[in-house]
């Protein structure tokens, strides 16, 4: 079965969404009841991460074109196991130093998966759509792993502009180039 | 909340969320203007795809985020 160009593009429009969501909340400062930065904690970013996962794994179903089921295959699983991750660190379950890399290597990981797929179908519809949201899902992990390790910036959220461009662009994107 | 006669956005250390809420409100308003909006059947698939429009979702991303400018 093959989904109606339309739905498609739906898909991306509500992926987006969600993904713009989860980008500002986690990366724009958030003030706590002490007057000093705090950590976002909000559940709804883990469940967002793990909603588009299983919205994103919906199409291996729905779709019959080989090289999208194997591309979006692996995109729901990075995003349920990134959103399991980032769940059990918010609800205060689980706590380790190495849990602030998940965000950051699940997007640099979502980029290369972009590009995997313009790699593999370069003539398909959207491919420049899918390269431009590529390049700035790497260039975004890339900056934010930088972050990290550079304590110096870490209050700047370097990867941002490009999060938001991929977001606005996924929001934006035309029926006939989404597939 | 500081009060308002004490306000200013060097000490409201919100303001970021803010601005980026009023300018996703903004640029909703805006593209719903150029791009219009379609309206659907009265119906749980219908008020879905109501809401699933650009417009729409970038709206609903800004109500989110200036929700989440207040303290929690």
């Amino acid at each position: 079965m093959i989904l109606p160009q339309i739905q498609i593009a739906r898909g991306h429009w509500i992926l987006g969404a969600l993904f713009l969501a989860i980008i500002l909340d986690e990366y724009l400062p958030l003030i706590g009841r002490d007057d000093q930065p705090a950590r976002s904690r909000s559940p709804l970013i883990g469940w967002a991460l793990m909603i588009g996962g299983a919205g994103v794994w919906a199409t291996v179903i729905f779709a019959d074109v080989v090289h999208d089921m194997l591309v979006h295959f692996l995109w729901g699983d990075l995003l349920l196991a990134a959103g399991a991750l980032e769940l059990a660190r918010r609800r205060g379950v689980y706590e380790r130093p190495w849990l602030d890399y998940v965000l950051p290597l699940a997007i640099l990981g979502c980029g290369l998966l972009f590009l995997v797929h313009v790699e593999i179908d370069p003539e398909g519809q959207g491919a420049r759509w899918h390269l431009s949201m590529g390049l700035l899902l790497v260039a975004a992990g890339l900056l934010e792993l930088l972050r990290l390790r550079w304590p110096r910036v870490a209050a700047i959220p370097l990867g941002l502009p490009a999060l938001a461009a991929f977001a606005l662009l996924l929001i934006a994107i035309p029926v006939a180039a989404a597939s | 909340m500081t009060s308002l006669g004490k306000w200013s956005p060097w000490r409201d250390r919100s303001w970021p969320r803010v601005a980026a809420a009023i300018l996703l409100l903004a640029a909703a308003v805006v593209w719903a203007t150029i791009r219009g909006l379609h309206s659907y059947a009265l119906s749980p698939v219908g008020i879905g795809y109501d809401l699933d429009q650009p417009p729409v979702v970038l709206a609903l991303v800004g109500g989110w985020i200036f929700y989440r400018s207040r303290r929690p």
